[in-house]
């Protein structure tokens, strides 16, 4: 039987996609789905029965005053991390943008905690963060403190978010060196003729030039904040969530019921990452729409 | 073997009773009765164990099986006790020919997670190196099995080991057995005592005292703490099991379903367990991160911790100049206890493997293996009549913790995390927010009792 070219064309490109296909289907899609399955149950992967119980374990999230703890704590995770991050790292790639010398040194400087692993980093700042550590002891010779930090449920959850922006720092400074070199010279010669002043130009033309980069930035910060995970494992005595619960992020708390829990609440785990699922894809939608416009 | 040893002969001569048919299905009872049976009229007039069977104290060797078997034998990666077993595993063979065991390791950390995920996929252990404090939980998911009652006496286990193993039990029967149990002590700074001038503290008053004589501050910055606050470490355990106790209160009733941490008694306990911050001012939280990491920097003058803290201090700190003391005592002894024991899965709830399993629990928590064990890995020994062995008593820092073994508790937990993140909540809200005892224990007690409540109701 002979094909036609079209149709081998047709075959030949499907062989193509099937193995990417078959990825995301059975490693990526189908444990998505298996797990909105499992919201639906009482899960226990030890137990001999896995009763079907509906929407229960999303009714048991409103009574739980962890989980709420948990959202209040992840929104705040993203509500002043992100923003936190990209004002500190477009300040320092302004600056590196400037420099005439030495600037690889500078930029590998920004950038060697990014490829850090973020358990040692965790486990570094918990040192720096004891009550006879670093901090303390700089703050104690201008007469400050000594703090609690990680040890009070008011303090520990800015200070975890001070690690993770400071880990993050180099990765976003980078990218927004490269959208700041794309900028036209142009524009802020011609801006400078016309007698702009350098505020003006920066927020008339850096900041609407750099919206592609700010989009980026702020998508997969607020992914990756919404996840947030490792640095407060690493960070909190026994992988708690620290200080009565004040540290603790969905994620973790996820962790706890389902992997450190006995018996094992992997259902209502479930639960709590499908709606963290609809969470990070009503804010992603909403963020591609509404930010990402075109410039002019 | 001990007075309060266990006689193999009654036990087969209970071999065929209505339990273990009613339990473990007809066919695996018959065929540890006939093999029981036969056993026993060959034996009726010889000695039960002969050294052929090699160690064993609950008569299994006398048990038969039908053809080869394999179990799997799972516990978690601690470099002393795996070379252990694979030294014991041929042993084992040599007695018992036809049983091969296979030892599976795994990290500590995947522990919960690695035994998920094999019986989800229908896999796993036969026996099971489990922490105590998980069993009621793998107990309810029928995951562990009672231990055959005709073999392992609830009344002969009860006899011969240290009280603290009747947190293995779940309704008056057996679901583990420990090879080596470990208590709490008093760890403290020869050197920093010594500059003091003061002696290790035996009761709630000098614990108090020596903490204050030995911390050092500068300012409002602790160099050397009195005395280590870790309620995540060991804190939990000793206000729940010994300063309760040592305060005269048992902090549940009886059986273990109704807690009473809202006794006075206990919110006396609790808030002397505080008075080190509160009052006393000579400990903080967090310091050095935690309280062993404090101790074996030598920045900590008393700690309290278990008896494998001498294997990680002699690795970490060699040099640290340090004893250790039974936990200071108040109106009564008291002390917190924890076991690893060995249990069946339901994949071995039957037949021959039931059998093997048997003679491998059998065989690990005999007295020639709890001997060997104790050396070679530095816990304790489960059973009573170990606990005055002289060889044990020559190392001097082991004296406190074996001291200890008969008046040590262990905790019955239905949900070990949950109960111990109550725990700790109750001292930060009372240490942190300034809420007062009775209220932050008697939140932390409602909320383990709803698990509790929930737990038994299955056995209703």
């Amino acid at each position: 039987m002979s094909l036609s070219l079209q149709r081998r064309r047709w075959l030949w490109g499907y062989a193509f996609i099937a193995i990417p296909l078959f990825f995301f289907l059975f490693v990526r899609i189908g444990p998505t789905i298996y797990a909105f399955w499992m919201s639906l149950h009482q899960w226990d992967p030890i137990a001999l029965d896995r009763p079907f119980i509906g929407l229960e374990n999303f009714r048991s999230m409103a009574d739980d005053e962890t989980f709420w703890k948990s959202l209040r704590n992840t929104w705040i995770y993203v509500g002043v991390g992100v923003p936190a991050g990209l004002i500190i790292s477009l300040l320092i790639a302004l600056g590196l943008q400037r420099m005439i010398r030495f600037t690889g040194f500078y930029r590998v400087l920004y950038f060697l905690p990014y490829i850090t692993s973020l358990v040692a980093v965790g486990w570094v700042w918990r040192w720096m963060y004891m009550p006879n550590g670093l901090f303390n002891d700089i703050l104690g010779w201008v007469g400050l403190g000594p703090y609690k930090w990680l040890g009070s449920p008011d303090m520990a959850i800015y200070s975890i978010i001070a690690t993770t922006v400071w880990h993050g720092l180099g990765f976003q400074v980078v990218i927004f060196l490269a959208g700041l070199e794309s900028i036209p010279e142009d524009y802020l010669a011609a801006a400078s003729v016309d007698g702009a002043s350098g505020w003006q130009k920066f927020r008339d033309i850096v900041v609407p030039q750099l919206n592609p980069t700010l989009v980026f930035l702020i998508v997969t910060g607020v992914i990756s904040n919404l996840q947030v995970f490792t640095q407060i494992r690493a960070m909190s005595s026994g992988g708690t969530g620290g200080p009565l619960d004040s540290t603790i992020s969905i994620v973790l708390y996820v962790y706890q019921e389902a992997f450190q829990s006995l018996p094992s609440k992997m259902g209502y785990a479930s639960a709590m990452t499908v709606v963290l699922f609809l969470m990070i894809l009503a804010i992603t939608i909403f963020q591609l729409k509404v930010l990402q416009r075109d410039t002019e | 073997m001990g007075s309060s040893e266990f006689d193999p002969q009654s036990a087969l001569r209970r071999a065929v009773d209505r339990r273990s048919v009613l339990k473990y299905g007809a066919a695996s009872a018959g065929a540890l009765g006939a093999s029981r049976l036969a056993r026993a009229s060959a034996q009726d007039a010889s000695p039960a164990a002969s050294p052929a069977d090699g160690p064993s104290d609950f008569g299994t060797g006398s048990l038969e099986i039908s053809g080869d078997v394999t179990i799997q034998y799972w516990q978690y990666e601690l470099a002393a006790k795996t070379q252990l077993v694979e030294e014991l595993i041929p042993e084992f063979h040599e007695v018992n020919p036809g049983i091969t065991v296979e030892h599976v390791n795994f990290p500590y950390d995947d522990f919960r997670q690695q035994v998920a995920a094999a019986v989800q996929a229908g896999e796993g252990p036969d026996v099971l190196n489990v922490y105590y404090g998980w069993i009621p939980a793998y107990v309810q998911q029928q995951f562990l099995v009672p231990l055959p009652q005709d073999i392992f006496s609830a009344d002969v286990i009860r006899e011969a080991y240290f009280p603290m193993v009747q947190a293995a039990e779940v309704e008056g029967e057996y679901y583990a057995l420990p090879t080596a149990v470990r208590t709490l002590a008093l760890f403290y700074n020869r050197d920093i005592l010594e500059a003091a001038g003061v002696e290790p503290p035996s009761n709630w008053e000098e614990l108090v005292e020596v903490a204050k004589a030995t911390v050092q501050k500068e300012g409002d910055n602790f160099e050397v703490v009195g005395f280590t606050w870790d309620v995540g470490g060991q804190g939990h355990n000793w206000w729940r099991e010994a300063l309760n106790r040592q305060n005269g209160q048992i902090p549940y009733t009886d059986d273990r379903r109704e807690l009473l941490w809202t006794e006075p008694e206990c919110i006396e306990a609790f808030n002397y367990a505080t008075s080190f911050i509160m009052e006393h001012g000579v400990t903080q939280a967090g310091f050095q991160t935690d309280g062993a990491t404090a101790f074996a920097a030598g920045k900590a003058a008393l700690h309290i911790d278990g008896s494998y803290r001498l294997g990680s201090l002699a690795i970490d700190a060699p040099d640290l100049n340090f004893g250790v003391v039974p936990l200071p005592e108040h109106k009564e002894k008291a002390s917190f206890a924890s076991f690893w024991a060995n249990g069946i899965t339901r994949n071995a709830a039957e037949g021959d493997k039931l059998i093997a399993a048997s003679k491998w629990i059998d065989f690990l928590s005999s007295a020639e293996v709890q001997r060997r064990w104790t050396a070679a890995i530095g816990e304790l020994p489960a059973r009573q009549a170990l606990a005055n062995d002289p060889a044990l008593l020559e190392n001097e820092k082991l004296v406190a913790f074996i001291e200890s073994l008969p008046y040590s508790y262990a905790t019955f937990f239905v949900n070990e995390s949950t109960l111990r993140q109550a725990v700790i909540d109750a001292f930060d809200q009372v240490v942190l927010n300034g809420v007062d005892a009775e209220t932050a224990v008697a939140e932390a007690e409602a909320q383990v009792q709803e698990e509790l409540d929930e737990y038994f109701a299955q056995f209703d």
